[in-house]
């Protein structure tokens, strides 16, 4: 126990240095545009990680987690304008829990890949519907909505939704529920006769990661200024998926350092930006193929060849 | 005005048939799912249209060439991205849907996303109770039903379908009778993609050819699966045309926008209420 | 073990996000005149707004550039995405420093984008946007939003001439039935109202198709048993294509008019193969005397680029590139606020006709302005047919149509 439980206080403890050097960055990046990319970067990492608990700990891929946050930033374009900003954000992560209840009462009988086809289906739903209520939804050209805060001010409001949603989501993985979470990932039917109530789990793990995705889509809209029917493609929702499984599925921070290096990647090659979809869905198909635990995996393996020693945790 | 959605629901209710077909032949069998299934239609569309724009290939001669490539690409799919991976059913899932979404953008780089048509074999019409059918569109109903006849017979009468159908029913079982069931997986893999390549191929006439377009039958094809269940071939044409009939009542009843919301309800509907389908074994186990 | 690892990817991600060497921060004071454009540059209009801003910044430069200094281009994709569009849009005010922006031909990418560019105080000139949205906010909070501006037509703008051709086309070949066939979009709701307002019972179906339809045979039913005689077809997606195709294979008995963007492509004649004989559609910018600089453009835009101008951006484009450059002539400066009454008192015959704008700084459309001009598909050229003082060809009526 004390070997486990050292290396998870050291987790930690890089979060928090994370963490509170990004905070500390705007004292060198004034650059607003700069500060938007890392706006952008944090709500992505908060969609990858609450993607992650049912995704990478129960092995459920989900195919619609943009379902979630688009729920949350539409929420934020219906009611922005009437209610205090502390209630849109309630709105946004109820949204979001609702639909992971209505989502998870056909999906969560299926096992794996037929999960995850039929995730991939709801935001098309909520796709076509926004185009078909267009007095409400403000069809293709979407709702526009005003932001409450300044573009530091989000950026820092971004910051603190991640570490809350992180600290949330380990504290999750790291305590029993986590542990039962893994088992009903490793084997589902072993689980259950061990008497395990693995639909009740997986639905926790469903409507824990909406709300935190709902959050962050409460975010992102007020980022953006505006919430439209393209939050729901096809893309956005595998862009979750493959930031997860870049980074790193199972970790919670995997998926969180694949959305920060995604965003920063697509920002940083301008030149070839024409390629950018080309080159996400490749590092998706070279990560799967050679390195399935994606970029934590392989800072473990870089980690074990620094070292050149055995250290407490490899032995597992 | 029902005549109407009777006759495209039929012609439709053919070319989903097809799809429906090929798609649950992996599942079925090789019991994974594979997200690229869209994409292998989309390539083969897009390779009659180079096929015949480009090098000015006769339509038929180029119909067959796509549905051979389309064969050779399922087959090579399986060998170098599903194989090395084929015990994790999520690890699959993610590398197809990773192939599907970098062949769509290869297909944008290429192509543009400019849509692109594939020219008419049967040009003109006739008028069938006042409804105006094409040729073509005939001509793609007699197809499918010699497709699925053809499909038949293989599954039937050859020693490959014999393995094939063994393996489908319980690989175990196949495999200690001495049933080569890797050659069986292959068998699946490759007929899979010859219907897709087959379905490009009789739709992309009346159809556009985009880069996109590789995801709504393969959405169609998992409901269709769902509705008619696994390992019934008469299950699966009898859902292929509940689904068309489905998507063209609510065209014309309620909004030509909800067309796809149709097809994903009776996805849904039929998870939560009729979780095995209405024939043969569901997916749900 | 994990310990090494999260502390690597910790530090290897801070790294990246402190040192990411996203280019150089520019200083532009003296050098060239940077113009940021925006658009979706896979998709015809893209194509045709870089090309088209690309032909024209080069005549402007061989011509000496504007107030001594040479137009760059800064092209930035936005892929169609408000997200991608306000990224791109913050890196070229921020990181590339440019003067103003053109392009972008969706109007949800413009109205993400238009309040970043306000705040800033930078010109924001929309080529191919259709929303009356993005000039209205001219109209409502004019200190904030008067550095924007549009060479292009809003969708107010176009109901009204739409309404007049269809009445000229039914006085004309004495038809009294109009179905409309129209996207599932908000830009379109304005003209869909208008006829239903000017035309009343007239219209006799309104089909609402959706944008990414495939297959168009329950719509095309529904309007041939309307009895419709014209098609008021108002379709900017993909849907087009299917359209004109099932359209001209059933001989659905009914001209099409309005406003297919499908259409207006050089290539449409290919991908209908041939069925478009007969299928007519507004066109921004044709093959016509509309201004003594047209038809010279035209031709040398197919020299330079091997296919004619296809989308609506095009003339759009290349005139929004020549009026910015005229306004910061008479400016002599970059300033903005100058830009604004510069442009504001701009008179100036493009290709598209006599640009000047309106009090929501979109330009003025009617014959001794933009005209609003029709072609027809006829043996594989687009032949202007409407308005009779530009046409250059007869309309023909589809075969199967006497």
């Amino acid at each position: 126990m004390i070997a486990r439980a050292l290396p998870r206080s050291m987790k930690y403890a890089g979060v928090v240095a994370a963490l509170l050097g990004l905070a500390l960055l705007p004292l060198w990046v004034s650059n607003p545009y700069f500060l938007s990319v890392l706006t952008l970067a944090a709500l992505y990492a908060i969609f990858a990680s609450s993607w992650d608990i049912l995704s990478g700990y129960i092995g459920q891929f989900n195919f619609g987690h943009a379902a979630f946050f688009g729920a949350g930033a539409y929420a934020t374009g219906f009611l922005a304008p009437h209610i205090p900003v502390a209630l849109v954000f309630a709105a946004g992560a109820l949204a979001a829990a609702a639909f992971a209840l209505l989502m998870g009462l056909p999906c969560l009988k299926l096992r794996g890949p037929y999960l995850s086809l039929t995730t991939l289906v709801f935001p098309l739903i909520l796709e076509r519907l926004a185009f078909t209520f267009r007095d409400i939804t403000g069809g293709e050209y979407g709702l526009t909505i005003a932001s409450p805060l300044s573009r530091i001010g989000l950026y820092y409001a971004s910051l603190v939704l991640l570490a809350a949603t992180l600290a949330v989501l380990l504290a999750v993985a790291d305590s029993r529920i986590g542990r039962t979470f893994r088992a009903i990932g490793d084997d589902d039917q072993a689980a259950m006769a061990a008497g395990i109530n693995t639909t009740r789990y997986k639905l926790g793990a469903f409507v824990l990661g909406a709300t935190l995705a709902g959050l962050g889509g409460v975010l992102y809209s007020y980022h953006l200024r505006h919430v439209g029917p393209e939050m729901f493609g096809l893309f956005t929702s595998f862009q979750i998926v493959i930031m997860g499984v870049v980074g790193g599925t199972g970790t919670i921070l995997g998926p969180a350092i694949g959305a920060y290096f995604l965003t920063l990647l697509g920002e940083s090659l301008r030149e070839i930006e024409t390629f950018r979809i080309l080159i996400y869905s490749g590092v998706l198909i070279l990560c799967v193929m050679l390195f399935p635990r994606g970029l934590w995996g392989l800072g473990a393996i870089v980690g074990k060849l620094v070292s050149r020693a055995p250290s407490p945790g490899a032995a597992r | 005005m029902f005549i109407d959605i009777f006759i495209f629901g039929t012609i439709w209710g053919a070319i989903y048939t097809i799809l429906a077909l090929g798609f649950t032949l992996i599942f079925g069998v090789v019991r994974i799912l594979n997200l690229a299934y869209g994409a292998i239609y989309m390539v083969a569309s897009y390779l009659i249209y180079s096929l015949v724009s480009s090098l000015g290939l006769a339509a038929v001669p180029a119909w067959c060439l796509a549905v051979i490539a389309s064969t050779l690409f399922g087959v090579v799919l399986y060998v170098v991205f599903v194989y090395p991976m084929r015990d994790s059913l999520g690890r699959v899932l993610i590398v197809t849907a990773g192939i599907a979404i970098f062949l769509q953008e290869v297909a944008v780089l290429v192509y543009s996303t400019e849509p692109r048509y594939v020219p008419t074999v049967l040009p003109g019409g006739l008028v069938i109770f006042d409804v105006r059918v094409t040729y073509q569109q005939i001509l793609t109903l007699f197809a499918a039903a010699a497709l699925v006849a053809i499909l038949h017979a293989i599954l039937v009468r050859t020693r490959l379908g014999r393995e094939l159908r063994a393996v489908a029913q319980d690989t175990e079982m196949a495999s200690l009778m001495g049933i080569p069931v890797e050659r069986a997986y292959l068998t699946a893999m490759a007929l899979s993609s010859a219907l897709a390549g087959a379905a490009g191929a009789l739709v992309a006439p009346f159809l556009t050819v985009n880069p996109e377009m590789g995801w709504s039958p393969l959405l169609v094809a998992f409901t269709i699966v769902v509705l008619g269940g696994l390992g019934s071939l008469w299950g699966t044409i009898v859902a292929a045309f509940i689904v068309a009939y489905a998507e063209n009542l609510t065209a014309f009843l309620i909004s030509p926008q909800l067309r796809d919301v149709a097809t994903f309800a009776i996805m849904i509907l039929t998870l939560v209420f009729r979780p095995h389908g209405l024939f043969g074994k569901g997916i749900v186990e | 073990m994990k310990r090494i690892a999260s502390t690597i990817w910790l530090a290897v991600g801070l790294a990246l996000a402190v040192a990411a060497p996203w280019g150089s921060v520019a200083v532009a004071q003296s050098g060239p005149i940077k113009i940021g454009v925006i658009g979706p540059f896979k998709l015809t209009p893209g194509r045709d707004i870089q090309e088209a801003a690309t032909l024209a910044a080069e005549e402007i430069n061989a011509a000496g550039g504007v107030l001594g200094r040479k137009l760059e281009l800064v092209f930035t994709e936005t892929e169609q995405n408000p997200e991608k569009g306000k990224t791109a849009v913050e890196r070229l005010l921020f990181v590339d420093k440019v003067d103003a922006i053109i392009g972008e031909h969706r109007s949800e990418v413009a109205l993400a984008v238009q309040p970043v560019i306000m705040e800033n105080k930078k010109i924001f000139l929309a080529t191919g946007t259709a929303s009356p949205l993005l000039s209205e906010n001219v109209l409502k909070d004019y200190n904030k939003y008067k550095y924007y501006f549009h060479t292009f037509l809003n969708s107010n703008q176009m109901a009204e001439h739409m309404i007049k051709q269809a009445d000229d086309m039914m006085a004309t070949y004495k038809k009294k039935k109009v179905a409309i066939v129209a996207e599932t979009a908000v830009w379109v709701e304005p003209i869909v109202a208008a006829f239903k307002k000017e035309l009343g019972d007239k219209v006799v179906a309104i089909e609402r198709v959706s944008t990414n339809a495939r297959d168009l045979s329950v719509e095309l039913s529904k309007v041939a048993s309307s009895g419709a005689e014209v098609i008021v077809a108002i379709l900017a997606a993909d849907a087009g294509l299917p359209f004109t195709r099932q359209w001209a294979d059933r001989q659905i008995p009914a001209l099409v008019t309005g406003y297919t963007v499908m259409a207006q492509s050089d290539r449409f004649w290919e991908q209908t193969e041939g069925r478009a004989q007969g299928f007519m559609t507004w066109k921004h910018g044709v093959r016509a005397p509309i201004s003594p600089k047209t038809i010279p453009y035209w031709d040398a835009y197919v020299k330079k680029f091997g296919h004619a101008p296809g989308a609506y951006t095009n003339f759009a484009t290349y005139d929004g590139l020549y009026v910015l450059a005229d306004a910061i002539k008479r400016a002599g400066n970059l300033d903005s606020d100058n830009l604004v009454k510069a442009l504001e008192a701009t008179d100036y015959v493009g290709v598209s006709g006599r640009i000047k704008f309106s009090k929501r700084h979109d330009p003025e459309a009617g014959a001794e302005f933009v005209p609003f001009t029709y072609i027809e598909w006829n043996k594989g050229e687009m032949v202007t047919v409407w308005p009779p003082a530009m046409k250059t060809g007869d309309f023909v009526p589809p075969p199967w149509i006497k």
